[in-house]
């Protein structure tokens, strides 16, 4: 505990100082211009929005509050400009007078016809100074109007962009430049979800209706990010509109979804539900006596947001989520199976201005998630409870003296609380409860020493107390901006990870997480990136990154235990490391009605465990060398738009065998003992690819608008291969069964009213 | 002139674009190669494969050898056997060195099957080895640690109603094993393993609702037959079962566990590390598990220069009857 004190006490110190010292007074003749972008029609804060003083090459992005702040300018006349994709720029004419702080809100128009469009923005849209390596933005406008599989689909769409793979059709996972997707981090509002999945992993939890923002930091990440070795995914709720009550209502195939949202006296609210509809299937289903058609099946979420604007200076909000899968199967008489899933979060968040130059950003958060699978056969019961809690509390400050110095610091401490307990036939054969307190703080400089260059370093420190880990994690990111369209990057940085996730790529409703201890260290790697970006003078941008990326120190469930009772913590884990390197190249645009965006990556990822292969380095399934992904979207009319996503990849990693034999003298069983040969993930599945394609109308019914969607995935009945299924044969032959990902054209169709 | 030119600046620009055509594709036509299979694919490698499984208590076991085939050949006894080889085991002291060896000869039972030539009972808590050689494969060596044997002193029910609540138990002495806890199997036999005895749960699983309505008398296909007939859970730590004041363990027998009504031997074992390996790893290779699908491990096997199992156990049975639920029941 003193360890803990004096560890957290000398970042507040600094804190402090820059709070007292810096905030209100720094450079008096020097004037600024500072304030929150917000989109006019709904007054939702502007994630990322660009603002630059015309003519010249100072500019800011607004932060994840939406807040911008100029400064250390000189007194006089400038021209404002902000922008935002989608939405109508606008140019705002100030005087600043000597010493003078301007706060100035300012509402951009969204762009009508802009919203249909396919986008995905890499951080800032053109030329902003913000602009981070290995960064995407994907609107909810996009992700909503992309054909998917039944339901509308956050993940599925970052899968679409280069260096994101899908494990299969069947899986939302995130699979980011080789890593597993417990090394992403998944935020909501600040606040972590251990598990963002519906239907055991088919589609992610987040409803696309509730979400404002989506970015992706594929690698070498700031020092404000930590926690995961990877990548981190974070998502911010929509406030709520602050100009009038409005709704919307979705009717799919799997799912409907209703949203409704208005402004208060002081702020605004927004409350916005999903909720399975299949039951009416599942009943006529059983009315025909289908075997296996499960008595309960449902799943929900719920997000909702409350938004209170004490002052100029101060807000407060409130978000919650809560979702949930629950599914009861009766396998056969005396036999049944029964799973409860979900997550809760609970945050509130302080945005604070201590001034124009000093924002800061307070969060308090609760996280829950449960996974409560059971087994019962001839009363025979086996069950597990594996509950994750995570308090925490956070917070952050960014200090802006003048265009060439930026600070940021923060601090983010929490309790982490694992149980999980595995009963079978009445006897208790794991009961592992964990208790963590983890601490990280973070600085991180941003220092513009011309306009042509940002060097951003970082230092990340990091605490857990189960094993008194202790880590320091550099950061450091550099960028020149060569021409005013090509700008060249290049990241670094160490990352640890103090958990691990027990999934099976094909089920992810009995996910488990697991953390480091004493004798288990947490795992770690270092990222290097660069890339190029270039902006066309039509509009076309053109992105290439190259990443290589270490993993060291992973820990993860040996797959080998068939029992853990009696073992020691360390005992259940199998230690392995492995590398990731790839190539990526991201090109948007749009020309007449047509707009798109295509992502290719090349990419290799090996792992070793040395309970796998004999510890040489084998590529994990999801590996695919080559990685296509093309989306267009036309504007076919005023009312119908055509989207299409085409993919291509490198079959998987799968494992060929190569021999066999066949023991048939055991006394264990009466048949023969099969055993295959093989070299571990030697051989590649038959190249995968996909098209899928929609059609959107857009109406209106009754004065509201109104949506219709007609998509076909898998549109040209491309039979791809999950995976192949070798089963001895009792004439001695060994036959090998496909398994294939969506096997025929899958129809889905939805409605949607917006009043 | 201005015509000719034009055309030659055509047939240029033509061949410039198609240079640069040529060049793209040699580009893709590289990445294809360096890039779209990485891996090599899978060679098969002749092995001589050993199956044996010492008991401790028990006398000397026969000991099978065939040979590892191509997966695309068809695996029968004649053509995997081997029939050549010089077998041996050899009883070794604690410090490595040969106390005693135990030639084997072919037996004339089985193709592949070798007998010992002497009789001799497997020891606890000692380590034999494997030797073997023949023509044309690499020799072959294995060593195993039998465990200690264990007694069984009681069993709850000689006859016992189907999902009893009281469930069958065995009270058992411990068996130690090296510097690890004791991992178990249970193994429950029937020799009247048809339809007609199934117990409620398995025939609703084993036969469809057609099947089971049609009114025709089911009956198990042999493979399903062969599947039930002698059923055997997973390995099972001992840190599972409550140890008894007096040291010694009652274990229950998970109704689940039981396929047939009728005389079922049930019979526990305790085994060495050879035969825990390779129960785990060939049941995560059949299985799955947490690997992802289409991903198949190789058996962790205790066998140099060749593959198979070469195990050792202790084990003790019981049989009980089991009635079906309402029948009458006695101790």
């Amino acid at each position: 505990m003193r360890f803990f004190t004096r560890i957290i006490r000398v970042p507040l110190l600094v804190l402090t100082l820059l709070i007292a010292g810096f905030a209100p007074s720094a450079m008096a003749q020097e004037a600024s211009i500072s304030g929150f972008v917000r989109d006019a029609d709904t007054g939702e804060t502007l994630l990322l929005a660009n603002v630059r003083i015309k003519d010249t090459l100072i500019g800011a992005a607004t932060n994840t509050s939406g807040y911008y702040a100029l400064t250390g300018l000189e007194p006089g006349d400038y021209v404002v400009q902000f922008s935002y994709i989608g939405y109508q720029p606008l140019e705002l004419s100030i005087t600043l007078a000597p010493g003078e702080s301007l706060r100035r809100d300012v509402d951009l128009l969204p762009q009508e016809f802009e919203v249909d469009e396919v986008v995905v923005t890499a951080d800032a849209d053109t030329e902003e100074e913000q602009r981070q390596l290995g960064v995407s933005r994907m609107p909810t406008a996009t992700i909503r109007q992309l054909p998917t599989v039944l339901e509308p689909d956050v993940f599925r769409s970052l899968q679409l962009l280069p260096g994101v793979k899908s494990a299969s059709d069947f899986s939302s996972g995130l699979y980011i430049r080789g890593g597993s997707p417990d090394q992403t981090l998944i935020l909501l509002d600040r606040t972590t979800v251990y598990n963002p999945t519906h239907f055991f992993g088919l589609f992610s939890t987040f409803n696309p209706d509730a979400i404002k923002d989506v970015r992706l930091y594929k690698g070498a990440y700031g020092a404000e990010y930590g926690g995961r070795i990877g990548s981190v995914v974070d998502i911010y709720n929509k406030d709520g509109n602050r100009r009038e009550n409005a709704g919307s209502v979705s009717v799919g195939l799997l799912a409907s979804r209703a949203l409704v949202e208005g402004p208060h006296k002081r702020g605004s609210w927004m409350l916005a539900v999903r909720r399975s509809t299949v039951e009416p299937l599942l009943a006529i289903a059983r009315n025909q006596d289908v075997e296996g058609i499960p008595n309960t099946f449902y799943f929900y979420d719920a997000n909702g947001k409350v938004n209170v604007d004490i002052n100029q200076d101060n807000r407060l909000s409130l978000s919650f989520y809560s979702g949930q899968d629950v599914v009861d199967v009766p396998i056969a008489d005396q036999v049944s199976a029964r799973l409860r899933y979900g997550n809760r979060t609970l945050s509130t968040n302080w945005t604070h201005l201590f001034s124009d130059r000093l924002f800061s950003n307070f969060t308090v958060t609760g996280s829950h998630y449960f996974s409560k699978p059971e087994f019962e056969f001839a009363t025979t019961d086996v069950f597990q409870t594996n509950d994750v809690w995570d308090y925490s509390v956070k917070g952050d400050f960014e200090y802006i003296p003048d265009s060439r110095n930026q600070f940021k610091a923060g601090f983010w401490m929490g309790n982490y609380r694992f149980d999980f307990r595995s009963v079978f036939d009445g006897l208790e054969g794991l009961n592992l409860k964990t208790r963590a307190i983890y601490t990280n703080l973070f600085g991180e400089y941003i220092f513009r020493p011309t306009a042509s260059w940002t060097i951003t370093s970082g230092l990340r420190g990091a605490y857990f107390s189960d094993g008194d880990y202790v880590r320091v994690e550099p950061r450091l990111a550099v960028e020149r901006r060569v021409t005013d369209k090509l700008f060249a990057q290049v990241g670094m940085g160490r990352y640890h990870q103090f958990l691990t996730l027990v999934t099976n790529e094909a089920f992810s409703g009995l996910d488990t997480w697991l953390s480091a201890a004493e004798n288990v260290s947490p795992a770690f790697g270092d990222q290097i990136v660069t890339g190029l970006k270039y902006t066309s003078d039509a509009g076309f941008r053109i992105e290439w990154e190259g990443y290589y990326r270490t993993m060291r120190d992973l820990f993860s469930l040996n797959p080998f235990l068939p029992d853990v009772a009696g073992l020691e913590y360390e005992e259940l884990f199998h230690f392995g490391e492995g590398y990731a390197t790839g190539s990526e190249v991201f090109i948007q645009g749009s020309i007449g009605p047509f707009s798109g965006f295509a992502g290719y990556t090349f990419g290799v990822t090996k792992r070793r465990f040395p309970t796998i292969n004999e510890n040489q380095y084998y590529a994990p399934k999801y590996d695919r060398t080559h990685d296509l992904n093309v989306t267009t979207n036309a504007r076919l009319s005023s009312k119908w738009t055509f989207t299409s996503v085409f993919t291509y990849a490198t079959g998987q990693a799968y494992t060929r065998p190569s021999s066999q034999y066949r023991l048939g003298n055991s006394p264990f069983e009466a048949q023969q003992t099969e055993v295959l040969v093989s070299p571990f993930n030697g051989a590649r599945l038959p190249a995968y690819h996909r098209l899928d394609i929609g059609f959107t109308r857009k109406g209106s019914l009754f004065g509201a608008e109104s949506e219709w969607q007609f998509q076909v995935i898998n549109a040209y009945n491309r039979r791809n291969i999950w995976f192949y299924f070798y089963e001895f044969e009792g004439d001695g032959d060994v036959s090998r069964e496909v398994v294939p990902q969506i096997p025929v054209p899958v129809p889905n169709i939805s409605y949607t009213l917006r009043f | 002139m201005m015509m000719k030119r034009t055309k030659t600046t055509l047939k240029s620009v033509k061949r410039s674009i198609s240079m640069r055509y040529t060049g793209l594709a040699l580009v893709a036509l590289m990445l294809m190669v360096a890039g779209c299979d990485t891996t090599s694919p899978s060679t098969h490698e002749e092995e001589m494969i050993v199956e044996a499984y010492l008991v401790a208590g028990e006398s000397l076991p026969s000991i099978w050898l065939t040979r590892s085939l191509d997966i695309d050949a068809v695996w029968s006894e004649q053509a995997a056997s081997i029939n050549d080889a010089s077998v041996r085991l050899e009883l070794l002291a604690a410090d490595g060195s040969v106390e005693g060896v135990f030639p084997y000869t072919r037996s004339i039972q089985g193709s592949g099957q070798y007998v010992p030539q002497d009789p001799h009972t497997v020891l606890p808590q000692r380590r034999y080895r494997l030797a073997a050689d023949a023509p044309g494969l690499p020799s072959i060596t294995s060593e195993t640690l039998v465990p200690e044997q264990f007694e069984l002193l009681d069993i709850s029910h000689s006859t016992i109603e189907y999902l009893d609540p009281e469930q069958f138990s065995f009270l058992v002495t411990q068996s130690e094993f090296a510097d690890r806890q004791s991992i178990f199997v249970f193994t429950i036999a029937n020799e009247q393993a048809e339809a007609d005895n199934l117990v409620t749960a398995y025939v609703d699983l084993i036969f469809d609702q057609d099947e089971r309505e049609s009114g025709e008398p089911l009956v198990l296909n042999d493979e399903d037959r062969l599947e039930l007939q002698r059923f055997t859970s997973p390995p099972i730590n001992e840190a599972n079962y409550d140890v008894l004041p007096d040291g010694t363990l009652r274990v229950r027998l998970p109704w689940f566990a039981v396929i047939f009504y009728g005389e079922n031997e049930i019979t526990m074992s305790v085994l060495d590390d050879n035969l825990y390996d390779f129960q785990r790893y060939q049941q995560v290779q059949q299985n799955g598990g947490l690997l992802s699908p289409g991903e198949i491990p190789n058996v962790l096997d205790p066998i140099q220069g060749g593959a198979g199992i070469f195990g050792s156990m202790a084990r003790v049975s019981s049989v009980v009857t089991i009635v079906p639920e309402g029948s009458t029941t006695g101790n």
